[in-house]
């Protein structure tokens, strides 16, 4: 490996370490196993760091004289600048964080690492959030993020996990908050689907907590079910709320994508990055997202990169619930949908209606919402059902040629009905592929399927049809579309299968061919069409991975 | 040999607070390379490289043994968190001294002490264990210490630049007066190096 590469793997591990991301990580040290011991060595060294280093923030706190009173060392005695030696020491010997004292990591996160610990004059047990430092690029920052804490740590409800206290140690910021013994709603859906009432009263309490929220003028922001924690009794807790907004607005001085949370589940407003559109309504299609996954098991949308996924979230419709969980009723499922509309202004204007219809679901009264009308219904379908929908017009316009051909040209009855049979059977398999495209384990499948079989119909269609030379464009447009997936592969099997086609399709039709060159000029730029469009996708990809850092 | 440094450090506290000052010694000597860099990056920060970090590393050693009756705790960890402190409340001092004369100052400055050669008597102890222990054990500040002061001087300032201070490439490029790809190509091979000083078989040898 020459020096270069090394740098580029190395810097990539120690800005997945500086921003705290243990599943990039995990991810990087599994690409890299042969370098694992020198990013054992990052470690060691990001470790150091943090133990050391004082911010230099506190300068002016540092008394001129060095002075040691006697039992400074015991972490209970409040002395601000004392308790600096102490803090975020991840020594087993050492875990005395100001007046806590750390008793175990419980998660991490792309904001920090969140440690369960007891408040030693309280004796109670709390979880202290830590936020990493290189979060804040400058002093007016982290003012602003007390500000903005505060606010937030003075609300108290009983949905809400509560801010005890907001502070630094070391230059090491943190918050105090309730500890909540149990799993996250995440961990919860992780091992399937909920019943559905389960779900509607879960939602039921958690869209109360979110209208509090909203009462106290804190859009939450990063609604999803890893931000909903469920103690014993399974109570949800509403967490994390309020400090989207104060990092996303100092997102410039951070990594790219560390802030950026989940995509699966942020709504369309804050996917395309139109912040200022981003208010109570975007929590309400949270909350959709958070339904969305208790009923099915899996977020409304899932890509294999967060980018693919943005795409998704703007330009597509999630698969609809019954067709996944059959078992979901239809009332819930129209709740879901509402909250997650494109349009902030289709969705339940605030979290409290959405309690209420959750309420009137439960009590099996009649929902406020009304199914969506026949056209709106129209136009999620085929947002959602796109390869389907674009082909069944395509279809129709066939149809539709051929009956004109039929009726005013008096064309033969059994050649008719040829190119109609192929056409419905093109449709039936096209219902088949968006069957299958729903799941996730054969959507490839279903995208090679069409790849494969739209040149096969089209070298049915050419092959009775007269003037073929206007039809051939097809081709081209075949692959151009595959290049919708993101998806070099399929280009390619596209490609391929639209030259095969067109092979097949000469030798079928048996004419003479005036001129040799056609063929060849026709096939290389059926050749280089897919090429610049794999290599088009291909740039994308790259891109995305970039901004991504090191996904795979 | 003894299994773990912490056991050590804390042994050699023990002993050093009930007057053994061969266990004093020892006990500073382990110490002297973690309180170096400990200087060297809070000097790199404030300074910008621009003092010798020697003084601000004797100076903080002659506290330490001044106050190590004052000391209460017993763990290695805490011990460290004293030394971390004791070199802090210094650097502070020394910021302010140093603007107050920092017009005097400014026509002659030191670059950075190349520390190796530095005072022979703080050996390091000859039973440190081994450093395939070193990486079995979580508290390894003392050995990363250690074996950064044993690079090459270049390879210790971009590491402490960079890993230790958290300065961008941009930064530590123009602290060291290299372009940027450079001090990039430096920074990898150093951190390599220090991998194999931290885990290799001949990285038992005392320190200078």
């Amino acid at each position: 490996m020459d020096d270069e590469r090394l740098f580029e793997l190395l810097q990539e591990y120690q800005l997945a370490l500086r921003s705290g991301d243990a599943s990039r990580c995990e991810r990087w040290l599994a690409a890299n196993p042969e370098l694992a011991e020198t990013a054992r060595c990052l470690d060691a060294l990001g470790e150091f760091s943090r133990d050391c280093l004082s911010s230099t923030s506190r300068l002016d706190d540092v008394p001129a004289t060095v002075e040691f009173p006697a039992g400074w060392h015991d972490a209970a005695a409040v002395r601000p600048v004392a308790n600096s030696a102490v803090a975020a020491v991840a020594t087993p010997s050492a875990r005395l964080f100001g007046k806590y004292e750390l008793l175990q990591e419980v998660g991490r996160g792309g904001m920090g690492v969140v440690f369960k610990a007891r408040q030693r004059d309280l004796n109670r047990v709390v979880a202290i959030k830590m936020i990493l430092s290189n979060q804040f690029a400058i002093e007016s920052e982290v003012n602003r993020f007390y500000r903005e804490a505060r606010a937030a740590g003075s609300l108290r409800h009983p949905n809400i996990v509560a801010i005890h206290e907001i502070g630094e140690i070391d230059g090491q910021h943190y918050f105090a908050m309730d500890f909540i013994a149990g799993k996250s709603l995440a961990e919860l859906t992780r091992s399937g689907p909920l019943d559905a009432d389960h779900a509607a009263r879960l939602l039921l309490s958690v869209a109360r907590a979110v209208q509090f929220l909203h009462d106290h003028g804190i859009v939450h922001r990063d609604l999803k079910p890893s931000n909903i924690l469920m103690d014993g009794g399974g109570t949800p807790y509403v967490t994390d709320f309020g400090l989207a907004k104060i990092f996303d607005e100092i997102g410039e001085a951070t990594e790219t994508g560390t802030t950026l949370g989940t995509p699966g589940y942020m709504s369309p407003e804050q996917a395309a990055g139109r912040v200022s559109e981003v208010t109570a309504r975007s929590d309400v299609y949270g909350l959709g997202a958070v339904l969305y996954e208790m009923l099915t098991g899996r977020a409304p949308f899932r890509e294999d990169s967060p980018h693919l996924t943005i795409l998704q979230v703007l330009e597509s419709e999630p698969t609809l619930p019954d067709k996944l969980n059959p078992r979901i009723p239809a009332e819930i499922q129209r709740i879901c949908l509402k909250c997650l509309e494109k349009d902030p202004q289709q969705r339940y204007s605030q979290a409290a209606d959405v309690a209420a219809e959750l309420e009137r679901y439960l009590r099996r009264e009649p929902l406020e919402v009304r199914p969506a009308g026949a056209w709106h219904q129209f136009v999620r379908w085929v947002r959602r059902e796109t390869g389907l929908a674009s082909r069944l017009a395509i279809m129709f316009a066939a149809i539709l040629l051929t009956q004109f051909e039929h009726f005013f040209r008096h064309r033969a009855w059994d050649y008719h009905w040829e190119i109609k049979a192929a056409i419905i059977s093109w449709a039936c398999l096209a219902f088949v592929f968006q069957w299958f495209l729903r799941r996730e384990k054969t959507a490839e499948f279903a995208r090679i399927g069409w790849a494969v079989t739209d040149p096969l119909f089209l070298l049915y269609v050419l092959k009775n049809a007269e003037n073929i030379e206007t039809i051939l464009v097809g081709y081209p447009v075949i692959i151009a579309t595959s290049g919708l997936w993101f998806r070099e592969r399929l280009v390619m099997v596209s490609t391929l299968s639209c030259v095969v086609s067109y092979l097949t399709l000469l030798a079928l039709r048996r004419e003479p061919i005036a001129l040799i060159h056609y063929p060849v000029i026709f096939v290389a730029a059926l050749l280089s069409i897919g090429a610049v469009i794999s290599f088009q996708v291909q740039r994308l990809r790259t891109l995305s991975r970039y901004f991504d850092q090191g996904a795979p | 040999m003894p299994q773990s440094t912490s056991i050590q450090v804390a042994d050699l506290l023990q002993k050093a607070r009930a007057g053994d000052e061969s266990a004093r010694e020892r006990l500073f000597a382990a110490c002297r390379n973690y309180v170096e860099i400990l200087a060297r990056a809070e000097m790199a920060s404030w300074l910008k490289a621009k003092v010798d970090a020697s003084d601000l590393v004797q100076q903080s050693l002659l506290d330490a043994h001044r106050g190590l009756d004052r000391f209460r705790g017993s763990t290695e960890a805490e011990w460290l968190g004293w030394l971390r402190r004791i070199v802090t409340n210094n650097a502070a001092d020394y910021v302010r001294q140093y603007h107050a004369v920092e017009k005097r100052r400014a026509g002659r400055e030191v670059p950075l002490a190349d520390s190796a050669s530095e005072t022979p008597h703080w050996q390091l102890a000859a039973d440190a264990p081994t450093p395939s222990q070193i990486l079995l054990q979580k508290e390894r500040q003392l050995q990363i210490a250690d074996a950064i002061v044993r690079l090459p001087p270049d390879y210790q300032e971009v590491v402490v630049l960079r890993d230790l201070q958290q300065l961008s490439f941009e930064e530590v490029a123009e602290r060291m007066g290299r372009s940027r790809p450079a001090v990039q190509m430096l920074w990898a091979r150093a951190i390599q190096k220090l991998q194999k000083e931290l885990t290799g078989p001949e990285s038992n040898h005392a320190s200078g």
